[in-house]
């Protein structure tokens, strides 16, 4: 069923309460967004806009203060916390901005751990699965340095590799090539676009890059406005 | 397990916190293995070398005084009784042996104990064992022979058939104090484990002679009764009367013991203060890497990682901190027990044997749980915390 929309938002408000006040802010409000399998999304607009709060609600790690979210046919809006983690675990793989990478692990192990504790994958194909993944972004030399030891660009393909661990069938990232050099630029974008291609995955990619929108199926754009603080629109890619 | 292993790593990824922490626990842990081994085997050794010692008859004075320096050699004899006190007691039929001493020489600080020939058929009844058995040589019998005690020979390097003149009084060294009498010796003991290792055995006879004593008196005689009702008749005749005092070695003992736990509890109570501190330390290196673990709490949050799993692994480190300092204070502590024992062993010959105690089990378990109760509330906000605040580039 390739037509049929495996991420599916409505009516999705998050607010945040203000530290030491009662008020509240309006992080996000998005009517409606529906993303089918296969299909790569780039999430743009300013700053504030609530590129990072849409796809921590996707990926579960914060909840809606209204509206509804379904992902692969999980209502994740329903679920409690640790239900949240499991769907988390088995169907969400996440690239950061900032890499993210546990600093006292080697490459190899940061990527092992993610199938460690998801237990998605057989543990005796965990360690073999690593491997693979780091030579296909080109770590085949660098799998048992710790981040420290390796370039903004390599942290960034680790982050890629441990994303693409569980194989899940939704990908998010958020702005990940903001910090990483032009090859590096090129490796994470097509690894992550070639994971919808091949293999049917959704790919939602929060980013300023306008370089990067060509590459996507569609592009929605978040935007604050004055009277509705934050709307969104569709564009083509 | 994951959890487990991300713990340990994250351990082994900030070495110089971990091992100090562990070390501070490790020296508290030590101190209390220490305390309890050497107190312990203290006492131990104290019971052992006062096995041979029943009732001590000596001149009216601190009945601490006369176990001080008869059984443990420390401390100036109380005085001297009439050897004729001491046959009339010898001959009492409620008494199965008598054997006296007399006190007050030394040679090199090794102090001179005339014996009857009885000391060396010293047996102990449960084993049948001689108390002070010959290893070398045979046991003096005529007049300036002498058998050196275990210790002795084997500091002061002299073997069968050397010399030597004794001195007066029980330090080494004073001038004028020496008698012209030459000894010779005829013997070496066996170890007793009792004080009576560091000293000289010879004839009642020799130590009168070089004393020059016209009225015969001993120091101290070891008497051991027939049965228990004449040990506390003997015992309460004998304290009634003006001329000695008898001192029962086993309330002595236990009056001895009393002060020594005076100084443990005290011991004890600075051990629990460096527990707590040792604890305080493991709580502190946790918060200091606060700002590090809420991120790494973070991430493992957002890769699938449940609240309970992230609990376990703040948890798990300062429990598997702990669990290093305590192997290494178990280690230390008993190093450091044998070493002080040791150097006891040479300065006064009591046998102190520290040994495995079950409650080494309850210090280690009192060190996991004050470390566990010490990163409980580090876990508890690894538990509770915001994941996608911690998650945002820094």
């Amino acid at each position: 069923m390739p037509d049929l929309p495996s991420i599916v938002v409505r009516d999705l408000v998050k607010t945040f309460r203000l530290p030491g006040s009662a008020a509240t802010v309006i992080a996000l409000d998005l009517p409606k967004l529906e993303v089918k399998r296969g299909e790569t999304v780039a999430i743009i607009g300013p700053s504030g806009s609530g590129k990072t709060t849409l796809l921590n609600v996707i990926a579960g790690l914060l909840t809606p203060s209204q509206g509804e979210v379904v992902v692969n046919g999980t209502a994740i809006h329903t679920l409690d916390e640790r239900a949240r983690d499991r769907f988390r675990a088995r169907t969400i793989g996440y690239v950061f901005q900032a890499f993210n990478l546990l600093p006292a692990f080697s490459a190899l192990e940061n990527v092992r751990i993610a199938m460690d504790l998801c237990h998605v994958v057989p543990a005796k194909e965990r360690q073999e699965k690593s491997r693979l993944l780091l030579a296909e972004l080109g770590l085949g030399a660098r799998m048992h340095h710790k981040p420290g030891q390796l370039s903004a660009g390599e942290q960034q393909r680790v982050g890629v590799a441990r994303a693409l661990a569980n194989a899940p069938q939704v990908i998010l990232a958020d702005e990940p090539t903001a910090s990483v050099d032009q090859e590096t630029r090129e490796i994470v974008l097509n690894s992550l676009l070639v994971e919808a291609q091949t293999n049917g995955k959704i790919v939602m990619v929060a980013t300023h890059d306008d370089g990067l929108l060509p590459r996507f199926d569609r592009v929605e754009r978040l935007r604050k406005s004055a009277i509705n603080p934050l709307m969104v629109t569709t564009e083509d890619g | 397990m994951a959890e487990l292993r991300i713990a340990w790593s994250n351990l082994l990824f900030r070495p110089v916190l971990t091992i100090v922490a562990a070390a501070i626990l490790g020296v508290a842990v030590a101190l209390a293995i220490a305390v309890l081994l050497l107190s312990r085997a203290m006492e131990d050794g104290l019971v052992r070398a006062s096995r041979p010692f029943d009732l001590l008859v000596g001149a009216k004075g601190s009945p601490t005084q006369l176990i001080m320096s008869t059984i443990l050699l420390q401390d100036a004899p109380v005085g001297n009784i009439p050897f004729h006190y001491f046959e009339t007691l010898r001959r009492d039929p409620r008494v199965a042996h008598a054997v006296p001493l007399a006190m007050g020489d030394n040679v090199h600080g090794f102090r001179i104990v005339g014996v009857g020939p009885e000391f060396f058929r010293l047996t102990d009844p449960a084993s049948q064992q001689p108390y002070f058995a010959v290893a070398a040589g045979r046991a003096c019998k005529s007049t300036f022979e002498a058998v050196l005690g275990a210790q002795v020979s084997a500091i002061w390097r002299m073997g069968l058939h050397g010399t030597f003149q004794s001195q007066h009084g029980l330090l080494e060294g004073v001038p004028g104090s020496a008698h012209q009498a030459t000894y010779t010796i005829v013997g070496m003991l066996k170890p007793s484990d009792t004080p009576l290792d560091r000293a000289i055995f010879v004839p009642l006879d020799s130590y009168w002679e070089v004393h020059d004593a016209t009225a015969r008196e001993i120091t101290v005689a070891m008497v051991r009764p027939v049965g228990i009702k004449e040990f506390y008749q003997l015992y309460q005749e004998i304290n009634q009367g003006t001329v000695a005092q008898a001192v029962l070695t086993g309330q002595g003992m236990a009056r001895l013991f009393d002060l020594l736990d005076q100084g443990q509890a005290i011991l004890t109570k600075v051990c629990y203060l460096a527990l707590i501190m040792g604890a305080a330390t493991v709580f502190l290196v946790s918060y200091a890497v606060g700002a590090q673990r809420r991120r790494e709490t973070a991430i493992l949050r957002a890769l699938g990682a449940g609240r309970w799993s992230v609990f376990v692994i703040g948890l798990a480190e300062p429990l598997i901190t702990a669990a290093w300092g305590t192997m290494l204070g178990v280690v230390a502590g008993h190093v450091a027990a044998w070493s002080i024992a040791s150097r006891l062993h040479d300065a006064s010959a009591i046998a102190i044997r520290p040994t495995f105690m079950v409650e080494e089990l309850m210090v280690a378990g009192a060190v996991l749980l004050l470390s566990a109760a010490a990163g409980l509330l580090p876990a508890i906000e690894s538990y509770r915390q915001d994941v996608a605040t911690n998650l945002a580039p820094v």
